[in-house]
């Protein structure tokens, strides 16, 4: 039986029989005691002479002890039968797509969004009243809105509350995943893509939002970077454009003077983008001192209506504050060659046994505690644990060859560890929290990882002294080791993308300081989940660490900027897929325990009223 | 059952007061017909032989020479019998109050009866054997009365009685003439009525009846639109509804049985209260109440 999408099934449907035999029977029974409503009286020698409407066995008026009786049976017959109770309609999963594309404006005038939340709710709307749906939006994750199996009215206002997002999306992904739960009977996805092949009457949906991408013209910002020392910087940003012919393009920046809300323009560059060519731009120098930088690109005829218009910003933040690197070493930095590296400044460390705040190059030499700040050991003595959990020496210092290598590590690009030849090697015990990147005979030699918000590199060899000339693969393998710890020896510095940071540990807080000052909550790893484009700012309280660090993030996509490419899901056509088994509920105890507080209930009636079973 | 204190109280200030004479076994506070040594004057006879010389009234023999005797009313106790409706519409279980009512109505008459050397007979149409009290101070067996009246219901298996031939075999026990107090509901056709009451009055008794209705013979089936009425003497059943208009015409129905049977008591010169529980707050103020109305004690 299906009432309201809930299906009721009986296992045993031979005992609903007990019903209607039941109330027979009851019927029966109270008819046999006399009549429905049996009142004894002195004698009928009057109330005979009264009109008689009907006579007692043709009318039965049920008295409230045979309404309690019937009840009580009715609900252990149904406790018998073990009812059980599931979802009858189908279930629905809608997936609006929130990504950044999302925000472009089709012809119309109007967000490709609320073009997809219009027509999903026109769907939803007229679909049947069992089904149940269960609203997404999706992004670079795939976010459930408000619960799952929704009534229709329930599931458009959870599509009225869909926001748009700034990041990318991963439909295709998220589509594939929810196809293959086995979930839903159908998926309802509301994006920008086309689906390839076009499939009809598969199990999923894909409604395009139409748009003429011909008529569609979107300039966006590319990246965004710094270089140069404070007082000297220059904002380099490259453009793209998705549009029939070149535009000209005018780029401007607002930059905010540190320790003070006062801001500055700098000269808008206009430069000529023409379709799939990177445009660079360059803004400054930056004379006065500044703390963070607001650019934005936009077509410089208004009658090129840019289609997408938060693509546009980007957000810089000025790193030349950063704390110089601390090298904790017996050797100078032109000893070990350090000073050949372009872009780093460093700071001579030599007592060991303290902690360093900042970062760091321990050289032949462990950390005494677990660092805070991005550190690179070199060499470490034996039995010491530069981490925690530590890697340690293991085996003797041994002439060695690198056998194998984690090949995809970007410590590793352009570089051959084939042709290290490592006169001293030891192998190391790498943290949990570590990848080992290189390996010997013997086991790892190297390895990178990354906690509590902080890079770290270990090898069990000597990479010192810095010298290109003598041994170019292991300078390679340095330089590699120097951008991906200390990104501030590159002289270039970009910003973030969107996602989920994580404070070092020695920050204490950190609040959104533009476009809107906010606190930033963190969860209990420390991390905090940047959803917009903007600037952070990190408070450290480490003795010698910065006091606060100032991080952008932006969220640049050319593939989600780019108009002109018309991108497609891959949807496999499969229409009868089944779905998993239905979640059931078994009704037997439920029914129990009613029939339980009836006959609790006729009791206490009885005993209030003092009377008894057989008493009428 | 219990007589409350207070009732008892009450009960002392009363005395039985027969309105006819009737003849006694014993020296009593009642005119007896017959003519003793009373303290009240009866009548003047002429002296004969064998009278007692100490009777004869010499204040007249100065006036008249002629001997008379000086009568006097004799003071004689009377003997009070008390009869107990004992059928399944007094003594049903579902019907218990007017059993309670009447026992208790019985075992207060006869405190009073007891308290003015009178003997009492309780007997119970239906029931058990009658028994007889003897007056005096000695109320042990009234208590046993009381005990007992408090167990006796008949169960709803009983038969049927006849109550008219039950009444006509208590009257054949009584052995003299004297105050019959009858307590039934009287819910019987008049001819069965008369039958019973006329069973005491051919024993030449005086005859006060009382009429003890319950709550369920003034309105049956309180709120209920429609029931199933049992007959607690027949245990036929009837189907009916009682609508206002029903309770309307079975309350003049009742009425007029009422009136038929004070009729029949007037004819036949014999006193009539009828009394209800329902009106009452207790049972105990519905017994004084009702003793004191039936102007049989005062």
């Amino acid at each position: 039986m299906t009432l309201w999408g809930i299906t009721i099934t009986a296992h045993a449907p031979l005992f609903l029989l007990g019903i209607p035999l039941g109330a027979a029977l009851l019927v029966y029974i109270f008819r046999a005691r006399g009549s429905g409503s049996p009142i004894v009286t002195s004698t009928l020698l009057l109330l005979s002479k009264l009109p008689q409407y009907m006579p007692a066995r043709r009318r039965f008026i049920p008295p409230l002890q045979f309404w309690i009786e019937l009840a009580a049976l009715t609900l252990l017959s149904l406790a018998a039968a073990r009812l059980i109770s599931s979802e009858s309609g189908a279930r629905i999963a809608v997936v609006i797509d929130s990504s950044k594309s999302m925000a472009t404006l089709i012809t119309a005038g109007e967000p490709r969004l609320a073009v997809a939340k219009r027509l999903a709710t026109a769907d939803v709307a007229q679909s049947l009243p069992t089904t149940r749906f269960s609203v997404f939006s999706a992004s670079n994750s795939l976010q459930p809105i408000t619960g799952s199996a929704l009534s229709s009215a329930g599931a458009i206002r959870a599509i009225t509350t869909v926001s748009q997002s700034y990041s990318p999306d991963q439909l295709q992904q998220f589509v594939t995943a929810l196809a293959s739960s086995r979930e839903y009977n159908r998926i309802w996805v509301y994006t920008d893509k086309t689906s390839e092949p076009v499939a009809t009457d598969t199990q999923v949906k894909i409604v395009s939002i139409p748009s003429d991408l011909s008529a569609l013209t979107n300039v966006w910002l590319h990246s965004i970077t710094t270089t140069g020392k404070s007082g000297s910087s220059t904002i380099e940003a490259e453009l793209l454009v998705s549009s029939k012919s070149s535009v000209s393009t005018s780029v401007s920046a607002t930059c905010t003077k540190p320790q003070s809300n006062g801001t500055f323009e700098l000269p808008a560059v206009t430069t000529t983008v023409a379709p799939g060519q990177i445009a660079k731009v360059q803004l400054g120098p930056i004379t006065q001192p500044w703390s963070y930088c607001k650019a934005v690109a936009q077509p410089s005829s208004p009658a090129i209506g840019d289609a997408l218009s938060i693509d546009n910003e980007a957000w810089i933040a000025d790193s030349s504050h950063d704390s110089p690197i601390t090298l904790v070493s017996a050797l100078s930095a032109q000893q070990l060659g350090l000073t050949a590296i372009p872009g780093i400044s460093l700071a001579q460390h030599t007592e060991a046994s303290k902690p360093v705040a900042n970062q760091a190059i321990y050289h032949r030499q462990a950390p005494p505690s677990v660092p805070s700040q991005s550190t690179l050991v070199i060499f470490p003595p034996k039995g010491s644990l530069p981490w925690r959990g530590g890697a340690t020496l293991a085996s003797e210092r041994t002439t060695s060859e690198i056998t194998r290598w984690a090949t995809s590590h970007p410590l590793l690009q352009y570089v051959q560890p084939d042709l290290l030849s490592l006169p001293e090697s030891s192998v190391l015990e790498c943290p949990d929290s570590s990848t080992p990147i290189l390996f010997s005979a013997r086991g790892a030699v190297a390895c990178a990882g990354e906690e509590g918000g902080a890079r770290y590199v270990v090898t069990g060899f000597e990479i010192f002294p810095f010298d290109g000339r003598r041994s170019p693969t292991l300078s390679v393998l340095t330089l590699n080791i120097i951008r991906w710890l200390f990104q501030s020896g590159s002289p270039v510095q970009s910003a973030s993308g969107l996602g989920s940071i994580k404070l070092p540990a020695s920050a204490t807080s950190a609040r959104i300081v533009a476009p809107n000052q906010r606190e930033l909550s963190l969860d209990s790893f420390r991390a905090a989940s940047i959803t917009e484009p903007g600037v952070v700012s990190i408070i450290s309280s480490a003795a010698g660490a910065t006091g606060e660090q100032l991080r952008a993030f932006n969220a640049i996509s050319d593939a989600e900027s780019d108009t002109s490419q018309a991108s497609s899901l891959a949807i496999t056509a499969n229409k009868d897929i089944p779905t998993k088994p239905r979640e059931k509920f078994p009704l037997e105890g439920l029914l129990a325990a009613m029939a339980l507080v009836v006959l609790a209930g006729d009791l206490v009636r009885r005993i209030i009223r003092r009377s008894s079973w057989g008493q009428v | 059952m219990l007589i409350s204190r207070n009732t008892l109280r009450l009960l002392d200030a009363l005395a039985l007061r027969s309105k006819r004479s009737f003849f006694g076994l014993r020296q009593g506070a009642h005119r007896s017909p017959r003519r003793g040594h009373g303290v009240e004057f009866a009548e003047y006879r002429n002296y004969e032989l064998g009278d007692n010389p100490r009777a004869i009234d010499w204040n007249l023999f100065s006036r008249s020479d002629k001997l008379y005797i000086k009568r006097y009313l004799e003071e004689e106790n009377v003997e009070l019998y008390i009869v107990i409706d004992g059928s399944r519409s007094v003594t049903h279980p579902a019907l218990r109050e007017k059993w309670d009512l009447a026992t208790h109505i019985a075992a207060c008459a006869s405190y009073i009866a007891l308290a003015t050397q009178d003997p009492v007979t309780i007997s119970v149409l239906g029931g058990p054997h009658s028994t007889s009290y003897w007056g005096g101070r000695a109320f042990g067996p009234l208590n046993q009365f009381i005990e007992a009246a408090s167990r006796f219901i008949i169960s709803e298996t009983h038969e049927t009685i006849d109550i008219a031939e039950e009444a006509r075999r208590a009257a054949t026990r009584t052995r003299f003439p004297g105050i019959c107090l009858v307590i039934s509901d009287f819910l019987y056709p008049m001819n069965t009525v008369a039958a019973m009451l006329g069973s005491f009055r051919a024993r030449n008794m005086e005859i006060h009846a009382v009429q003890i209705l319950g709550s369920n013979d003034t309105d049956p089936a309180q709120g209920t639109q429609g029931a199933t009425l049992i007959d607690s003497e027949t245990g036929s059943s009837l189907g009916i509804s009682l609508t206002g208009e029903n309770r309307a015409m079975y309350e003049a129905l009742l009425q007029s049985h009422n009136h038929a049977l004070r009729e029949h008591c007037l004819a036949n010169h014999i006193s009539y209260v009828s009394t209800s529980l329902a009106e009452y707050r207790s049972v105990d103020d519905a017994s004084l109440d009702t003793i004191k109305r039936m102007g049989l004690f005062v």
